[in-house]
């Protein structure tokens, strides 16, 4: 069975400002295929508390869909995901709810996708330790991408990967943890999450409290992270 | 058979419901030690880097513009270390161009500078200054991915004395270059007002004028409260409104 320790919590700014997480987050777990989405909402637009959240909605329903066709393309899912969004915002503009949208989405006909649109990061660690981080197409400078603010298909980063096998270790995060780690340490991070937090009763709240301690000097962001294992 | 599959999720909602839970509740059965995220962050602060192109040729070091500008960048470099409360921990660069382009002030934190003054002579050489701008802001090691955008700023008294276009297009067009916040002052009736607007790259924006030498103070000062303000605001990617110099106090 598939684990999943994951949470959001509120950055220093929106806290201070009382203002609600504008990330979210949602994962999906089964023996046939599995689902792990994280989502930023913009802090500058006013609605993005709502379109981080309907993003990870939107993911499942095209997920669903998706994983009806063994040989459906990456392409059908996000432009499904990108459809799903507007319509579950409803009234709400999109311009007003931007946010970034990173996922992994398993098929249940032995394929895997990970995709990314916008800052944050999708890593993996394997069983002996092999760290790969998955591309993306922003360019660093916080000049991010994101789902309401105008972009094309190639904007996102995807690509087919192969299932989570036994012991590995996806990563997905917003950029208010992965603009900070240290690049050579997410594979010990992810190693962490799972075998000291996952091995506590309560390991989201464990992960909660820590990130609301991050240790960075000025930090202010929302931060979520999301870390899924097959043990 | 009975396949199981869980949905979690989590977003503002479940945040408020784990700050409610508690502290009894939470407690696990064995001790996580703390801070355990200081292995694996890095312990610095967001930089949020300025760079400034001093012209020093030899006309700056009449009618005591060298002067100004001295005590300008001395004011702003303090003003930058007494901002508290900062989302960007602010980094501050000087590319000197008079005679010969070259780096007066390595970019760093601004809180750890301290300010030894320009001296004036030579031509303009402005293009060699755009030349060491791009390759600063380019440089991923100086510049990394985590900071936010650089602001750079133009100052000059004179027509440049070199190739200055294709330096300043290649640095406009550079990946990071061309996305930065860009400020521009002409100190005096002899300032190129044509090279400091292609410099900003949108007719909207717009050349400061400091006709006399104490109004490049206040050009600083507004280059200040424009980084401070970006440093301090929720979103210091996004640009920061600028006063505008005509409403009580024009440079």
């Amino acid at each position: 069975m598939i684990r999943v320790v994951a949470t959001s919590v509120r950055g220093p700014a929106h806290v201070k400002e009382g203002r609600p997480c504008q990330d979210a987050w949602l994962a999906v777990t089964s023996p046939q295929a599995s689902l792990a989405v994280v989502c930023d909402g913009m802090g500058s637009r006013p609605r993005s508390q709502e379109g981080s959240r309907a993003a990870t909605l939107a993911v499942r329903d095209a997920w669903r869909l998706w994983q009806r066709s063994p040989v459906g393309m990456v392409e059908d899912l996000i432009r499904i995901v990108e459809a799903g969004w507007r319509l579950r915002l409803g009234q709400v503009a999109a311009e007003e709810a931007s946010t970034t949208c990173l996922f992994y989405a398993e098929d249940g006909h032995g394929r895997a996708v990970q995709a990314q649109l916008g800052d944050g990061l999708i890593a993996r660690r394997t069983a002996n330790g092999v760290v790969s981080v998955h591309p993306s197409r922003s360019d660093g400078l916080g000049l991010t991408l994101a789902l309401g603010i105008p972009h094309s298909l190639a904007d996102w980063s995807f690509t087919f990967v192969e299932p989570l096998a036994p012991q590995e270790r996806l990563v997905l995060a917003t950029d208010g943890v992965s603009e900070d780690l240290k690049s050579a340490r997410i594979g010990d991070l992810a190693e962490w999450v799972t075998d000291e937090l996952g091995a506590q009763p309560h390991p989201a709240r464990l992960l909660a409290r820590e990130l609301r301690n991050w240790p960075v000097p000025h930090h202010r962001d929302d931060k979520t992270l999301l870390v899924m294992w097959k043990p | 058979m009975t396949v199981k599959t869980t949905t979690q999720q989590g977003n503002h909602m479940q945040s408020k419901g784990i700050d409610k839970v508690p502290p009894s509740a939470t407690s696990p059965k064995k001790e996580v030690p703390m801070s355990k995220l200081k292995e694996f962050t890095t312990q610095a602060a967001r930089p949020l880097p300025v760079i400034v192109l001093a012209d020093v040729s030899g006309s700056m070091g009449v009618d005591g513009k060298i002067q100004s500008l001295n005590l300008a960048m001395r004011e702003m470099l303090d003003a930058f270390k007494d901002e508290s409360d900062l989302r960007a921990e602010i980094h501050v660069s000087v590319i000197k161009f008079g005679g010969k382009a070259d780096v007066h002030l390595p970019l760093g934190r601004a809180s750890d500078l301290s300010w030894s003054d320009l001296g004036a002579n030579g031509g303009t050489p402005m293009g060699a200054a755009f030349e060491l701008a791009r390759l600063l802001i380019e440089d991923r090691n100086t510049v990394p991915g985590r900071a936010y955008r650089p602001t750079l700023v133009l100052i000059s008294d004179g027509q440049p004395t070199d190739e200055w276009r294709p330096h300043l297009e290649a640095l406009l067009k550079s990946e990071r270059g061309g996305k930065a916040f860009r400020m521009a002052l002409a100190i005096g009736a002899d300032a190129d007002h044509a090279v400091l607007q292609e410099f900003l790259a949108d007719p909207e924006a717009r050349v400061y004028r400091a006709d006399e030498a104490r109004q490049i103070r206040k050009f600083f000062q507004l280059v200040t409260m424009s980084v401070s303000a970006r440093s301090r605001s929720a979103n210091p990617n996004a640009a920061a409104p600028v006063v505008d110099p005509n409403s009580g106090w024009d440079l």
